[in-house]
């Protein structure tokens, strides 16, 4: 075994350069080397993700086999609807309509978002749950940012290069966000857990507050904006823990997210000229339980406004083309006849808002 | 003393990075671990080279991990595992190397101490993201996803050190 004294010392030399390194990053050095690696990593993130996109897509449709005969049928039939639709003439309203929702909540609550592709999902060893974009400060991006997809946060934007930003999720650990129950004024913070399970910890200020499972939490906007915009769904609550004698309440929340899916991603470049309060939040599935929510609130009335949304819950079925459509508060395009229904959608958007609104207020 | 092959070692490392950036860290692969090309590489060329190379090439490694855009962890971290990690494959590599299941039982070896030292010194310096549930979450699933890369990673490494050098790991292959 040869192992000369100039070994040893290479060794120790090496040792205490990472030492030096580590010691150098804790008291915040190690920014510059960074920028510098990840202005060499960039084009190599890139490459990589221009060559493996179809490799990808073969693996994602391998992996989906066993569901695509269901896939195909359904499409097929899908594909019969959107026939009839382009006879219709609807087509271009369906596919605005689409748009709109890629692009997520940015119009609902008045985000200006730029459109942003993950470029790499993990790096090292995995303890942080963060990812890289291929969106840089030459589009816009700086540090602080809210990051945000179809459903709700993502994360934010801890560094950019000119053409790459990189974003910590959610769930990693060190995460840590305001956030407010949708429809009550309880506030408190949500933290990333670095589980698998992938929940996320809402500690509320108020112990006594009352907190229901499937309540819908979003963001309460940092000041000045950065690094959160207000009012973007961060996940429903899942489960209550039982913590006696702490100051705060706690729940476990599910991100609105799927975090291991990000197709594509949005950065708010520029908030809100107001809080959105709850109106980016997706209608609730099941509303009678939004009038049981705004009926703890403590007001009798807001029971009522719920009832103007039953004659309105048969339009779906009434309009047997895309049941999906009026699932969405923001997309009031009407799949079938121009003039009628249409009525009954828009009419449908404002009687849906007051279950929420009063309810939480009172 | 044996010459190292300076370009092939660093060509190798190289190619693991590029991979690692561009290739690995995109698979998006279950249980949101990944295999860890780079220390791959470093027990692989440490088991030929020794215990000097070893070290540079694990540091050299190291350092590059942890530049990745991606890693959030503390600078020099990777650097000093890989470098401790490097350095100890490459005590015992001349020994491992004339065997033919000995480098396999060294990489796993290595690839569990190198995931153990770094949660540890992670939790150390305190680090959050560290504790005990994401540990016993990532270091087993990170170690299995190496392992299962190992004999690949082996096999391309030592047969091209055998070309470069003209025939001297005498594993067989």
């Amino acid at each position: 075994m040869r192992d000369t004294r100039g070994t040893r010392i290479v060794l120790g030399v090496l040792l205490i350069a990472a030492v030096a390194l580590v010691v150098l990053d804790q008291r915040g050095g190690g920014t510059v080397l960074r920028s510098a690696a990840a202005a060499a990593y960039g084009p190599l993130e890139r490459a990589g993700a221009a060559v493996l996109r179809p490799v990808h897509d073969v693996t994602t449709m391998l992996a989906g086999a066993p569901a695509a005969a269901d896939r195909i049928a359904a499409l097929e039939r899908e594909n019969a609807e959107l026939r009839a639709q382009v006879e219709t003439g609807l087509i271009d309203q369906e596919r605005a309509a689409q748009l709109d929702r890629m692009l997520g909540l940015a119009g609902l609550g008045g985000y200006e978002v730029v459109a942003a592709e993950p470029l790499s999902l993990r790096a090292g060893p995995a303890y942080a749950d963060v990812l890289t974009v291929d969106a840089g400060s030459d589009d816009g991006v700086a540090p602080e940012m809210t990051v945000l997809a179809a459903e709700g946060l993502v994360g934010r934007v801890t560094s950019v290069t000119a053409d790459s930003a990189t974003v910590q999720l959610v769930s990693d650990a060190t995460f840590a966000s305001g956030a407010r129950l949708a429809g009550s004024r309880e506030i408190g913070a949500v933290h990333g857990r670095n589980d698998s399970d992938q929940l996320l910890r809402f500690e509320m200020l108020d112990p006594d507050a009352r907190i229901e499972v499937g309540e819908r939490a979003v963001t309460l906007g940092s000041v000045g904006n950065a690094p959160f915009v207000p009012g973007v769904p961060i996940g429903t609550v899942e489960e209550l823990v039982e913590t006696p004698g702490a100051l705060t309440r706690t729940a476990l929340i599910r991100p609105a997210v799927d975090l291991s899916r990000l197709e594509v991603v949005g950065i708010v470049v520029r908030p809100p000229e107001e809080d959105p309060r709850d109106s980016v939040l997706p209608r609730d599935p099941d509303a009678p339980d939004a009038a049981e929510v705004a009926g703890t609130g403590g007001a009798a009335v807001p029971v009522d406004p719920s009832l103007p949304v039953d004659p309105a819950a048969p339009a779906p079925s009434a309009v047997p083309v895309d049941p999906s459509v009026p699932a969405d508060p923001a997309v009031p395009a009407d799949p079938s006849a121009p003039a009628d229904p249409a009525d009954v959608v828009t009419q449908q958007q404002p009687a849906g808002q007051p279950v929420q609104g009063p309810g939480g207020v009172g | 003393m044996r010459r190292v092959p300076v370009v092939f070692c660093a060509v190798v490392l190289l190619l693991a990075v590029v991979a690692q950036v561009a290739v690995v860290n995109r698979l998006g692969l279950p249980f949101g671990v990944v295999p860890d090309l780079a220390l791959l590489v470093v027990v692989a060329l440490a088991l030929l080279t020794g215990a000097r190379s070893g070290a540079v090439l694990g540091f050299a490694a190291g350092l590059a991990a942890d530049l990745m855009p991606a890693a959030a962890g503390p600078l020099g971290l990777s650097a000093l595992v890989l470098c401790l990690v490097g350095y100890a494959t490459g005590r015992v590599g001349a020994l491992a190397v004339r065997s033919p299941v000995m480098p396999f039982a060294v990489t796993a070896a290595a690839t569990l101490a190198a995931g153990v030292l770094y949660a540890l010194l992670g939790a150390l310096l305190g680090d959050p993201r560290i504790g005990f549930g994401s540990v016993l979450h990532v270091v087993p699933w990170t170690w299995l996803c190496t392992l299962l890369l190992s004999p690949f990673a082996l096999f391309l490494i030592f047969t091209g050190y055998r070309r470069v050098t003209g025939g001297d790991t005498a594993m067989g292959w």
